[in-house]
């Protein structure tokens, strides 16, 4: 196997056709007979931004904790599920890219809109399945200690219940050891909400808001005779997260829980199956379903007000080497300790998935004159399997000693892989140019 | 441990993840030519065959016979990857014509996709480009030389390789015989293993020796299942790495650089 890149960078037709405006390359479907996901299976993974991730600690200038550090490598992690996720490389984060919502995600014949996913529908556990197609919206986990209960119709009351109950009972993964619990919550728990530029404290308009915005938060505030007296905000509690932690029927099939509205504009579909793509449409529904009678001025002041709530100050950032090592770090933090606990069983998770991330780093330094680079990661990835091993072999200095080396090789590597950043697959121009074969091919192999 | 094992293990270390002039000093270097040599015979032969293949391929594409040509894609493609051990290091640029991915312009895979795809006359001006490079690499065999330390690279990057991802489909998932694929890689790293490198490991550290030979068996174990669906990848990374990890450490003993797996 080579590399294609030499004809991009050799100046091949298709980049220039892409800049002339060829399709765009945001989107990939699996394609072809080998995929363990259905194919036209679209993972999100052809995008040049991911979601930006705050944990609590280091917003007040500290450092996960290896509790939190444990549970965020496990989050990322294919092996703490079963047969088929775990092989087909399904993870938490498939589904809640960086701790938040995988907008992209399509899965056929489990996904309504993309975003949404059929928990129920029994490809991952044939005992989970219920025979109904009831895709929900894959929520955001920002902010999710304050967003109790959990599920579409807050069904389970503990994140920990939830948590296990998604592991083993929908993806059929093997009944976790109680530190894969308490890791992944404590992972879960740190995720910040990202705060939004127009809110100051209680949930409150920034001094600046526009009058547009001002009239609709009083809207939002104001009682309607039509939902028993009750306003938006009697549910959607300004100064508690925009939630009520209770279950309403709004007239979309039954009682589900107050979702909150923070983080809004980054985090579509909307209401719990994901039925409505924009926020208007949201509006609209409650304007119909208890016939508010709003006017259009009273509705253009309600999205106002709901896309300041919702706004998120950057919530995308661009992928790239540095966010990509500072993962990798993270999770090769935890090494040390499980290497001193000999818990190797999560020893073998953490450098499989520590492994994985690392040659997902090398696919991206895609060109021919990056030899280097990919030589590099590898390396490392072969160094970090002797660590696992000589720690399962009970030689405990050596697995220390090799660690030492690989940590000290993952931070050299940092200014290399860097320097090199603009002429890999992070590169948005290249990377919509590799997409683009990829969806090339797919066309040919099925003619459409 | 004692110091010097613990010297000993942290010299390894480091000369597999920085690689070049970490090892190999001091030990002497065994003469490999002979070896070498039926190597590549062997090594010859295989690609040989594949331009064999290619020409047939395009005959038939002339001919429609649509279905030989899959079949002749298909066997082209088991001396092809059984090369993946040298032709990446000796001949990078057919490398690049004959096998890059994704590439919808040029290639084995460019083919496949109009081949085993909606519309396999579209496959023609693909084959006979992929027949012209052929034809290229085809005129540099006889000239090249095959040497330990491209070989040794070869096999170790090739062990790794055969660990890569597999989940969303590998390269050769039009056809639906990446698995193919992976049984010739390995079949390849066997093949240079045992003729090459065998003996001359077991002479210095025979465990070792015996170590590559059962990494490369339990890769083949693990392939011997119907489909990619069937396969545990997961497994077959996890004993690629190791594989790639212990082929590093013959380096010492064959008075060779460690693979720098850059290819």
């Amino acid at each position: 196997m080579s590399h294609w890149i030499t004809s991009i960078l050799a100046g091949a037709s298709v980049l220039g056709a892409l800049l002339a405006g060829g399709a765009p390359a945001h989107a990939q479907q699996v394609f072809g007979r080998e995929s363990l996901l259905p194919a036209g299976t679209d993972l999100g993974e052809a995008g040049a931004t991911e979601p930006r991730e705050i944990f609590a600690s280091e917003a007040h200038g500290g450092k996960q904790s290896f509790m939190t550090a444990l549970g965020n490598m496990l989050f990322s992690s294919p092996d703490i599920f079963g047969e088929p996720a775990r092989p087909a490389g399904v993870s938490c984060e498939t589904c809640h890219s960086a701790g938040h919502a995988n907008v992209s995600l399509y899965v056929p014949g489990m996904s309504g809109p993309p975003g949404t996913f059929d928990v129920s529908n029994g490809f991952f556990h044939a005992v989970a399945d219920d025979h109904v197609f009831n895709p929900v919206r894959i929520p955001s986990l920002r902010g999710v200690r304050f967003l109790a209960p959990y599920g579409r119709d807050g069904r389970i009351a503990s994140l920990r219940d939830f948590t296990r109950n998604v592991i083993v009972a929908e993806f059929a993964g093997a009944e976790p050891d109680p530190l894969v619990l308490d890791a992944l919550v404590s992972y879960m728990q740190e995720i910040e909400f990202i705060p939004s530029p127009r809110l100051q404290s209680g949930g409150r308009l920034a001094a600046d808001a526009s009058d547009s915005e001002r009239r609709g938060a009083q809207l939002f505030q104001r009682p309607f005779a039509q939902m028993d007296g009750q306003s938006c905000a009697g549910c959607h509690i300004p100064s508690a997260a925009f939630v009520d932690h209770r279950q309403h029927d709004v007239g979309s099939g039954g009682l589900f829980k107050t979702p909150t509205l923070l983080g809004l504009l980054s985090r579509r579909p909307y209401f719990h199956d994901g039925r409505y793509a924009t926020v208007e449409e949201a509006i609209a529904h409650f304007d119909r379903n208890f016939g508010l009678g709003l006017t259009d001025r009273d509705k253009a002041d309600l999205l106002a007000y709901l896309r300041a709530v919702g706004d998120s100050e950057r919530p995308e950032q661009p992928i790239g080497v540095t966010v990509s090592l500072d993962e990798i770090e993270t999770f090769a933090g935890t090494l040390d300790q499980l290497i001193r606990d000999r818990r190797h069983e999560l020893l073998s998770v953490a450098v499989d998935t520590i492994n994985h991330e690392l040659r997902e780093l090398q696919e991206q330094f895609f060109a021919p004159d990056l030899r280097r680079e990919r030589g590099r990661i590898a390396r490392i990835v072969v160094a970090l399997r002797q660590v696992e091993s000589a720690a399962l072999a009970g030689d405990d200095d050596h697995a220390f000693q090799q660690l030492s080396t690989v940590l000290d090789s993952l931070k050299a590597a940092r200014p290399m892989l860097q320097a090199a950043e603009v002429r890999s697959l992070f590169d948005p121009g290249l990377r919509q140019a590799y997409y683009e074969q990829l969806r090339r091919l797919q066309v040919a192999s099925e003619g459409k | 441990m004692s110091f010097r094992q613990f010297l000993r293990a942290a010299t390894a270390a480091v000369a597999i993840i920085f690689g070049a002039g970490m090892a190999g000093q001091g030990a002497k270097a065994a003469d490999l030519s002979d070896k070498i040599q039926a190597y590549r015979q062997v090594g010859l032969q295989d690609l040989r065959s594949v331009i064999a293949g290619v020409d047939k391929l395009v005959e038939q594409l002339a001919a429609k016979d649509f279905d030989g040509a899959r079949q002749t894609w298909i066997d082209a493609r088991v001396g092809w990857e059984r090369s993946e051990t040298f032709v990446g290091e000796l001949f990078p640029d057919s490398d690049g014509a004959m096998d890059s991915w994704p590439d919808a312009d040029k290639g084995f895979h460019a083919v496949e996709a109009h081949l085993f795809g909606a519309d396999p006359e579209a496959a023609m001006p693909i084959a006979k480009q992929l027949r012209a490079d052929a034809y290229a690499l085809g005129a540099k065999l006889e000239a090249t030389p095959f040497e330990a330390q491209a070989l040794l690279n070869g096999l170790a990057g090739l062990a790794y390789e055969v660990g890569e991802e597999k989940s969303s489909g590998a390269e050769s998932r039009v056809s639906g015989t990446s698995l193919n694929d992976m049984r010739n890689n390995i079949k390849g790293v066997e093949t240079l293993y045992e003729i090459v490198f065998r003996e001359a490991v077991a002479s210095a550290d025979g465990k070792l020796a015996d170590r590559i030979h059962e990494g490369i068996e339990e890769v083949e174990g693990m392939l011997k299942v119907d489909s990619i669906a069937k396969l545990d990848s997961k497994k077959v990374e996890v004993a690629s790495e190791k594989l790639a990890a212990d082929i590093m450490q013959t380096a010492a003993s064959l008075a060779l650089q460690p693979p720098s797996l850059e290819e």
